[in-house]
């Protein structure tokens, strides 16, 4: 194995172990810590903000709103809607990177390898330049409103940025590299990396910044606010009525 | 870029709105209210004194930031920014240090960095002194991050120190002393109680009486002001519950609703609410019925409820006691008696603290000819802008919170009703102040007013 590999291959490693870590210490740092010195929040055993949500059910549903239709922001029309635009599409590019894995298994099972290629291919670089556009128009709403520039310090940008990055380098994947390399080349690199046999890294300088920009936002979340990805379930005020008293 | 809700601050009738943001040049700009912090002398009598620096300041706030609610909305912001323009005093100030998250990150540079050494404890004590406690940021805010509940650990930690202004601690002095924020001791409550009954009796021709430490069924717990500003409300709980024929009675020993514990620290919020369970205990009651105050119901749905079960004692409030016996058809009102158009304002801690909208909506559709709906109603609510122990009387502060009262004023104004209605004993001290300042035609009242009005009896 080449020393590039190595190196990027325990880049890898250690990206996954600090996520993975991380993101746990916070997330169970927030479900187990104390309410306060007398198991209270200074006094009050709940504190949840919604009238009527008397139910368990009604708090789920609170939350999954939230989640899924960012039902909060709803006097904020545009920033509502280009923020959906900006997590869905992220979200959907990162679950369609699963292909590298299922490939070949859509291929066995009958679907053309052209066929997934041109989906992915026209799917993919729609949502990347989605993903990239709304992620500008964020960073642009940061810096035009003086009181959110006031507020924002060094991560607000840098997760943006770094995110931006990660989005751009993977289009230029898509426009610069032969088709099917992702087939051919870099999904079995990535297999064997989850298999814990790593191989390789395939010498294209436009995947290797893509690899690098992944796994250093791997390592950046649980350092940074993307952890708020998170904090929704372990949010007292959304969640508190499933404490007991 | 500007945030167009501060527009209504240039459609007050008072015409008073562009020199009001005139004043607003800069991103920092508010009131310092630093000169209101209590004397020594004044806190003694709430068991304090005034010690520790801003060393002591960050080592209790970094024990207190090891708790559920610290943690998560210290660590878990992503600085979206919208919750800004959702807080009444960021839209009359257009401070960013009055903005939910501008207020969190003065405590959150802190947190995030235990090394800070020169914290600016004047401005964090000015600045957590005017948040309302409302919550409204709690609702719009992706995360649910709650910065009245930051601000009560802040003032927890202040209050320790003694660093607490004088208005607040002169009512926690007066409910120590006797039990009431009014400082009402027994024998004014007993004339005060011989006053509302002469007058019910001229009013509606019949002996209704307000017992007074008697032993009963059923404790009311008024505000203080209750029995001496607002007696309209009073009365109408009186004409209520004699109409029920119930065995009732309010105790000189326990005669406010409110509770300014909420809005200093977690002991005297428990102390307070210990004396109502205490009273009902020595008295005897199998109910407590608590009268219209926003944050002491808060406090009393949220800590009271449980003490009071723990004994056996149920916890009403008057709204979900009046509204059972109306839909038993217990009480005969005339609707015809409240012949205007009324808004219902949702006290904030009503809506985000206490889960009471429907009942206050439903008695008033039963009392009145007619309902309109502002805006921002149930948990959007705008907070009254004198929650939180701001609603003293002072010289500087006076126009700041006419200003931080406008927006919940202002939607009540624009749905076209005469009556603004709101069941809260703070908001009928700071509304028609606020209705006053802005010469706004709009009458406010409470709601068991009006139902006093409408009742047959
Ligand atoms: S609780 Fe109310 S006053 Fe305090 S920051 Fe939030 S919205 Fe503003
Ligand atoms: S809305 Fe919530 S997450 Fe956004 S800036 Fe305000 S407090 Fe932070």
């Amino acid at each position: 194995m080449n020393e590039i590999s190595l190196i990027l291959d325990a880049y890898f490693y250690i990206a996954i172990t600090v996520f993975l870590l991380g993101s746990l210490y916070y997330i169970i740092s927030w479900i187990f810590s104390k309410k306060g010195i007398t198991n209270t929040y200074l006094g009050f055993p709940n504190l949840f903000t919604y009238p009527g949500q008397v139910s368990k059910w009604d708090a789920i549903k609170n939350i999954l709103k939230r989640i899924f239709l960012f039902s909060s922001i709803k006097y904020d029309k545009s920033t509502r809607i280009i923020s959906l635009l900006f997590h869905y599409s992220l979200w959907i590019i990162i679950f369609a990177h699963f292909d590298l894995f299922l490939e070949p298994y859509l291929v066995s099972i009958g679907i053309g390898i052209q066929t997934i290629e041109t989906i992915s291919f026209f799917a993919g670089n729609t949502l990347a330049i989605i993903f990239i556009f709304s992620g500008l128009y964020l960073l642009y709403r940061r810096l035009s409103n003086v009181y959110l520039r006031k507020i924002s310090n060094i991560d607000d940008y840098l997760s943006l940025i770094l995110l931006l990055l990660f989005g751009f380098t993977g289009l230029l994947m898509r426009l610069l590299l032969p088709s099917f390399y992702a087939y051919n080349v870099v999904g079995p690199f990535i297999s064997s990396l989850f298999s814990f046999h790593p191989t390789d890294i395939p010498i294209a300088p436009i995947f290797i910044t893509h690899f690098i920009l992944a796994c250093t936002l791997v390592i950046y979340m649980p350092l940074s606010k993307l952890l708020h990805m998170f904090s929704f379930f372990t949010n007292p005020t959304l969640y508190s009525i499933f404490h007991e008293r | 870029m500007k945030y167009s809700i501060r527009d209504i601050i240039l459609e007050s009738p008072s015409g008073k709105g562009e020199e009001w943001l005139k004043r607003q040049k800069s991103l920092e700009w508010s009131y310092e209210i630093n000169e209101r912090l209590a004397k020594d002398e004044q806190l003694e009598k709430i068991f304090l004194k005034r010690e520790g620096k801003e060393k002591d300041f960050l080592d209790a706030f970094l024990k207190l930031g090891n708790t559920k609610a610290l943690r998560n909305f210290m660590e878990t912001c992503m600085h979206c920014g919208i919750c800004i323009d959702k807080c009444h005093m960021f839209i009359s100030t257009g401070d960013i240090n009055n903005s939910p998250v501008g207020r969190a990150e003065l405590v959150r540079r802190i947190y995030k960095d235990p090394r800070v050494k020169n914290v600016d404890l004047s401005k964090i004590y000015s600045y957590y002194y005017q948040c309302t406690e409302c919550r409204r940021c709690a609702v719009f805010c992706p995360n649910g991050i709650d910065q009245s509940e930051i601000t009560r650990n802040v003032r927890n930690v202040l209050t320790s120190m003694g660093i607490i202004p004088e208005y607040v601690v002169t009512t926690l002095a007066q409910v120590y002393r006797v039990g009431n924020n009014l400082g009402l001791n027994e024998k004014a409550i007993a004339s005060v109680v011989n006053f509302l009954e002469d007058d019910l009796k001229e009013e509606t021709g019949k002996e209704l009486r307000i017992p007074l430490n008697s032993k009963a069924d059923f404790l009311l717990i008024p505000s203080s002001t209750d029995l001496f500003v607002n007696t309209d409300t009073m009365k109408g709980y009186t004409k209520v519950l004699n109409a029920l024929n119930k065995k009732w009675t309010i105790s000189s020993r326990a005669t406010e609703a409110a509770n300014f514990g909420l809005f200093a620290s977690e002991k005297y919020l428990r102390d307070f609410g210990n004396f109502v369970v205490d009273e009902a205990i020595s008295l005897g009651v199998k109910t407590v019925v608590w009268g219209e105050c926003g944050h002491g119901w808060r406090s009393a749905s949220n800590y009271v409820r449980y003490e009071l079960a723990k004994n056996g004692i149920e916890l009403m409030h008057i709204h979900q006691f009046t509204l059972k016996a109306l839909e038993r058809g217990q009480l005969k009102v005339d609707k015809n008696k409240n012949d205007d158009l009324f808004n219902y304002h949702d006290p904030c801690n009503y809506a985000r603290g206490g889960n009471l909208v429907n009942e206050p909506r439903e008695i008033l559709k039963m009392v009145v000819r007619e309902t309109v709906e502002a805006k921002y109603t149930k948990e959007e609510t705008f907070c009254c802008g004198a929650g939180g122990g701001l609603l003293a009387d002072e010289k500087n502060w006076n126009e700041f919170r006419a200003w931080a009262g406008w927006p919940a004023v202002y939607y009540s104004w624009k749905t076209g009703a005469s009556y603004m209605i709101s069941p809260c004993a703070i908001d009928k001290a700071q509304f028609p102040y606020v209705i006053d300042y802005h010469k706004v035609p709009l009458k406010m009242k409470g709601l068991m007013d009006l139902v006093g009005y409408a009742l047959e009896i």
